[in-house]
């Protein structure tokens, strides 16, 4: 048969069935013992009383013959009653019946009918005796002689009447002693077998019995077990405790701190909490009102482990009697829940970063954020952020800790660095320490740990955000993982910056000179005329452009354009304004100036250009048309009126410079519509390099 | 080495010497125990209420084996008796006077219950015996018999 995969069922109670069954057996075998009691007692009641009546025939036959003589010796005697008792009498002994009462001596007789043949065979037997004793003491009486009967198989060796009368009645006396002994035999044997039964089912009983507590136990022991194992390999640790003192630690309990339960029990459990819980550990469980409890426990490697546990007051169950503790280890909880919040601070202070860090438009402004972030980080930490120029060849120290100052790295160019050169965080807990990074060795302030956080954008290093601190002691996750969050949102907003300035200026700027372009000329100008702000221009144009870049390269053209660029900015002030207008066209604007300044300021321009050039490089000059801001109203109007001094500067023999009026050029270009001016002069500029080259 | 022969010699003598006397000794005493070298006589006994039978009457003197049977109904005793005058009774007229016959008892069964078959091994010397049951009133009642052994 194939055992069954049983239910596992720790609560049903099994133990019940096996106490029934005991009860039950216990009950049967007591009915069997008594129902053989009550039938062997009645059966040695009815044997006895089978066994006073069958000795009893002795007494009669032996007072049979003695009231026959006494009859026949003239007394009063009824030897006939005493025939018909004894013959009463050996009828109910051998089929049931009633025995009579012998006169005097007792009482009526109830008898069952014998049922052992060899005891029925001796009761025949006296029956037949006591015929032949009865048929011999009437022929006594009467006198009368001859045959008498001999039915029982006697052969009486004597006829005297008397002698055959003793004869017979001392068979009869005799076979029914004989009898009656057989019947006690037989009833000391029934006795001896309700003996023997009784000490057999009172054996059965025992051994029933100790197989069925067996059984009790042996349920009991597994229902035990059962809790013991569900216990016991439980993570959940059970504690109970009363009147200050714990009287029992689960093996989980005994597994976490490493201690056994003896170390346990008692005021031992006192030892494994922390000192700060104690108190309410305590009460929680004086007062039985607490139902939750969180506090810590010291594990077998020294670890406090936070435990949650739920408290039952059983104190008034009598099997338990305490407070029972069930706790969890939510250790890790509690740690995802401080690192939660730790990451809350975190993002906090990113959050807030970055919003400080967007309000920054330039270089300088994020400093200083970065500055204020490095306070926020670490007050009294050293702090510097180090990044390299537009060449990337060199790192400079931007901002310093404002309180604490900088750490001074003596890094100079960033991949010098670790950190850039790893591309992530480095923290070294000493500078002590062989695979300390050697440029933190031999600094003013001796050892130090320190962390080093490279700032890139855009995938490009921009540089490194580096703080110090004691040394031997590494500085907080926190802190590392602040600085990371600076050197992102910094080298970001820096590197952001740093591109629109570079694409401003671009857009601002002329390539190859760097002098603004004519929009941005244009712009300041319209500035300049909407304030009513007095100005001269300059147009200037460099003299055999075209020839000197044919005969010299574009490079060398290049050159004098970047060299005469250079020479303005030399002479002009700083408040003056030059652009580069287009091709080798210059335009000069010069605030609160007039036309007759402006060529002065042209012609130091010009003999500052030759002197340039007496270094032996090719050789240029420039001419240069003049206006101011009285002459014309419209800023394009200025620029022909400078245009057409140009002209005449060029018309003169080039190297010189020419104040634009308009009546030179109605005269130079004999045109009588003001509208057609423009065209007309740029239509001779055009002329003028085909004509000079 | 004549020592050691000296030494060895007695304990072997006495061994044969006790050996043969062991011999002869067992050999007389089957002799004695078997005095008459014939198998014995078995006589069977009936006992029932109120006779004794004897399946033979007569035996050859020595080991007589009685196999005496009870068929009841009641209990039988079986007394052997060297009688060769009449058995002398008690004063109460009916058993046997067996204090007087103490001497003539050859052998008896205690009594047995119907169906008991008992033995009793006798060695008689020729004469009458009488076989009686002498409980109360059955030898009177006509339980005996006689043996005779040649």
């Amino acid at each position: 048969m194939t055992r069954r995969a049983r239910e596992f069922r720790p609560f049903a109670p099994r133990a019940r069935s096996t106490i029934i069954a005991i009860v039950v057996t216990f009950a049967l075998i007591l009915a069997a013992s008594a129902a053989v009691s009550i039938w062997s007692t009645a059966k040695s009641r009815n044997r006895a009383a089978v066994v006073e009546i069958a000795g009893r025939q002795r007494t009669l036959a032996e007072r049979y013959v003695t009231q026959l003589l006494l009859v026949r010796g003239g007394e009063q005697a009824s030897p006939q009653r005493t025939g018909v008792l004894l013959t009463q009498s050996v009828n109910a002994l051998l089929n049931g019946g009633t025995a009579p009462a012998v006169e005097g001596d007792d009482d009526d007789v109830m008898l069952e009918r014998e049922t052992d043949p060899r005891i029925r065979a001796e009761i025949v037997e006296q029956q037949k005796l006591i015929r032949d004793l009865l048929a011999n003491g009437n022929a006594f009486l009467t006198r009368r002689t001859g045959k008498l009967p001999e039915t029982a198989g006697e052969r009486i060796t004597t006829t005297d009447p008397l002698q055959r009368l003793r004869v017979l009645s001392a068979l009869t006396s005799n076979v029914s002693l004989s009898a009656a002994r057989e019947i006690a035999a037989r009833t000391d044997r029934n006795v001896k077998q309700t003996i023997t039964l009784q000490v057999a089912l009172g054996a059965v009983g025992i051994l029933v019995s100790v197989l069925l507590a067996w059984a009790l136990v042996a349920t009991t022991r597994r229902q035990t077990a059962h809790f013991r194992s569900l216990v016991s390999s439980s993570t959940d640790l059970v504690l109970v405790l009363a009147g200050d003192s714990c009287r029992y630690a689960s093996t989980a309990v005994e597994r976490l701190t490493g201690q056994t339960q003896s170390q346990l029990t008692g005021k031992g459990i006192l030892r494994v909490i922390h000192e700060e819980d104690v108190e309410r550990f305590q009460a929680a469980q004086r007062s039985g009102d607490v139902k939750e409890l969180v506090f810590r426990m010291r594990n077998a490697a020294g670890e406090w482990r936070h435990l949650e546990a739920h408290l039952t007051d059983l104190r008034a169950d009598r099997h338990v009697r305490g407070v029972v503790l069930n706790s969890r280890d939510i250790t890790e909880r509690v740690r995802l829940e401080q690192e939660l919040t730790r990451q809350a601070q975190r993002d906090n202070f990113g959050s807030q970063l970055v919003e400080a860090l967007e309000m920054a438009d330039e270089e300088a402004a994020a400093f200083d954020v970065v500055r204020r972030a490095m306070v926020e980080i670490g007050e009294h930490t050293p702090m510097e952020l180090l990044l390299s120029d537009s060449s990337r060849a060199h790192l400079d120290q931007t901002a310093v800790h404002p309180l604490a100052g900088a750490p001074s790295c003596p890094v100079e160019s960033p991949y010098s660095c670790v950190a850039v050169r790893r591309g992530h965080a480095v923290v070294f807990e000493t500078s002590e320490a062989l695979n300390a990074c050697p440029k933190l060795r031999d600094r003013e302030h001796g050892p130090c740990s320190a962390v080093c956080v490279p700032i890139s954008f855009m995938g490009r290093s921009l540089g490194v955000l580096h703080a110090t601190g004691p040394d031997g002691v590494a500085p907080s996750k926190e802190q590392v993982a602040q600085l990371t969050t600076l050197a992102t949102q910094a080298g970001a907003r820096i590197g952001t910056v740093r591109a629109f300035e570079k694409t401003q200026l671009q857009a601002q700027t002329d390539g190859l000179t760097g002098l603004i372009n004519r929009r941005t000329l244009e712009t300041e100008l319209r500035a300049l005329l909407r304030d009513n702000r007095p100005f001269a221009l300059a147009l200037a144009d460099l003299d055999h452009f075209k020839r000197l870049n044919d005969t010299h390269g574009h490079e060398e053209g290049d050159r004098s354009l970047r060299l005469f660029s250079h020479v303005l900015r030399q002479v002009l002030r700083d408040d003056d304004l030059v652009a580069r207008w287009g091709g080798e066209e210059f335009l000069i604007a010069l605030p609160d100036a007039d036309a007759q300044a402006a060529v002065e300021v042209m012609d130091r321009i010009r003999a500052h250009l030759a002197r340039t050039l007496d270094g032996g490089q090719v050789r240029f000059t420039a001419s240069f048309g003049v206006s101011d801001s009285t002459a014309a109203a419209s800023l394009q109007e200025l620029i022909q009126l400078a245009d057409i001094g140009l002209y005449l500067s060029k018309a003169a023999g080039r190297d010189r410079t020419s104040v634009g009026v308009w009546t030179d050029v109605r005269e130079a270009l004999g045109a009588g519509n003001g509208a057609k001016r423009a065209p007309a002069f740029h239509r001779a500029a055009a002329e003028d390099e085909p004509n000079d080259s | 080495m004549a020592d050691t022969w000296e030494v060895r010699k007695p304990p072997l003598a006495a061994c044969a010497v006790l050996l043969g006397l062991a011999f002869i000794a067992a050999a007389l005493g089957s002799r004695a125990a078997d005095a008459t070298p014939k198998s014995p006589s078995v006589v069977r006994v009936v006992e029932r209420d109120f006779h004794i039978s004897l399946v033979h009457g007569r035996v050859t003197a020595g080991t007589v084996v009685f196999r005496v049977t009870n068929h009841g109904p009641d209990e039988h005793e079986f007394i052997v008796i060297h009688a060769e005058r009449g058995l002398p009774l008690r004063p109460d007229g009916i058993t046997l006077d067996e204090d007087a016959l103490a001497k003539s008892i050859a052998g008896s069964i205690e009594p047995a219950r119907a169906g008991e078959t008992n033995t009793l091994r006798l060695s008689l010397k020729p004469g009458r015996y009488a076989v009686v049951c002498n409980m109360f009133g059955h030898y009177m009642g006509g339980m005996h018999a006689v043996l005779v052994v040649q």
